[in-house]
């Protein structure tokens, strides 16, 4: 029975972990937005990654020239890049002891 | 019936004490309430941290950690020691001097901000101002010395500034470290930096400690990793890397890049707080800068 619940939420956390939240359209400016406002939770907690700033300004250098294909690449990318770094902000707040090799 | 009463007593005392026990760890990491031993706190930390590396390195005598990687490298420690007798960092020195002796537009000098005329104090910075409710560092007080003289501050990383600190270390050269955490809003500051040492950032996941504790004196790619415990006591320094004087904020934003976390600001609160909790660790250590890196 434990197993089972065990699994059972296991499924349940997996969207929680996933790349991005799930976009059923090939809409890339909501995706940006979205990369952009989680980008600046994390920068707020000081967490920002150097990378993801570049990609979020290569999908739009991508849509304005009119490749959706790759801008909507580089987008997840970047909602990817910005949900990891909100998460290991989130993370290190709460168990950063965890760290103390003492 | 008078045995349960008193297992009930004895169970409902180990539940408070457990409690109360819980309370105390909490606030004893977050410094948040009054009422707690902060200096024994911290000076617990101190014997953890320094005893750490004790038992990683016990050959390495404590007095040796102000040299950085070059404490624990012998190979290292021999091109340094090449490199030391044309220290690189001389020029620096002397124009630091020179700029710490012109006297600003309205007459008044450096020495007029600091202690002892700015001579010989390094070693009591980075200290918390209870006023301010902040870190003050060296290189902050330099140009916090500037501004109420009605001059422009200067950058914070390199240059004109980093001469300055090269000049007034090289003044307290030999003195003890001796930076305390003396209150409770200090030790917030000292645990932000502490949280900060111990967090895992950027792209790379990596926190100061995974580089210069646990993976101290191995390679990561072409270099060994230095070890935390004396980080400050040397700089500013003299970076081939960079072919120039720079500070510590200098060194901590490229120790960020290299994970792919971002920069924060040179002398921003994260930076005064990291330095502030390393400072302490590193404390009964020489002042020993200006010095030179790699």
């Amino acid at each position: 029975m434990n197993k089972v619940r065990v699994l059972f939420f296991i499924a349940l956390s997996i969207p929680l972990f996933s790349s991005s939240r799930l976009y059923a359209g090939a809409d890339v400016k909501p995706i940006l937005d979205d990369a952009r406002t989680t980008l600046n939770q994390a920068a707020a907690k000081d967490f920002e990654w150097t990378t993801t700033r570049k990609l979020i300004a290569d999908a739009e250098t991508a849509l304005a020239v009119g490749d959706k294909d790759k801008s909507l690449k580089l987008a997840k990318a970047a909602l990817n890049e910005a949900e990891k770094s909100l998460i290991q902000a989130n993370y290190a707040e709460a168990h950063w002891q965890d760290g103390i090799p003492l | 019936m008078g045995l349960i009463k008193l297992i009930l007593k004895i169970k409902a005392g180990l539940i408070l004490a457990g409690l109360l026990a819980l309370s105390c760890m909490a606030n004893g990491e977050t410094g948040s309430k009054s009422g707690l031993d902060f200096k024994a706190m911290v000076q617990q930390d101190v014997r953890d941290f320094q005893a750490y590396y004790k038992k990683r390195f016990s050959q390495v005598e404590f007095s040796k950690y102000k040299n950085g990687v070059y404490a624990i490298d012998a190979a290292s420690r021999e091109q340094w020691l090449e490199m030391e007798d044309f220290p690189p960092y001389e020029f620096a020195i002397d124009d630091g001097e020179a700029l710490f002796q012109t006297p600003f537009a309205n007459g008044k000098s450096y020495a007029d901000c600091f202690a002892n005329g700015g001579e010989s104090i390094r070693q009591n910075y980075p200290y918390f101002d209870s006023k301010k409710v902040e870190v003050i560092t060296l290189e902050l007080a330099i140009n916090n010395c500037r501004e109420a003289n009605g001059e422009k501050p200067l950058a914070y990383k390199k240059g004109a500034l980093a001469m300055l600190s090269a000049y007034m270390a090289s003044t307290s050269a030999g003195n003890i470290f001796a930076v305390s955490v003396p209150d409770e809003a200090a030790y917030q500051a000292y645990s932000e930096g502490k949280q900060f040492f111990y967090s895992k950032r950027g792209q790379l996941n990596f926190s100061c400690a995974d580089c210069h504790m646990r993976v101290a004196g191995q390679k990561l790619r072409a270099d060994i990793s230095s070890p935390a415990l004396g980080h400050p006591t040397g700089f500013p320094v003299y970076r081939a890397k960079w072919g120039e004087m720079g500070t510590l904020h200098h060194r901590y934003a490229g120790c960020n890049k290299n994970i792919r976390a971002k920069p924060l600001p040179a002398q921003g609160r994260a930076y005064r707080n990291l330095e502030y909790f390393q400072s302490v660790m590193s404390q009964g250590l020489e002042v020993n800068g200006p010095s030179s890196r790699k």
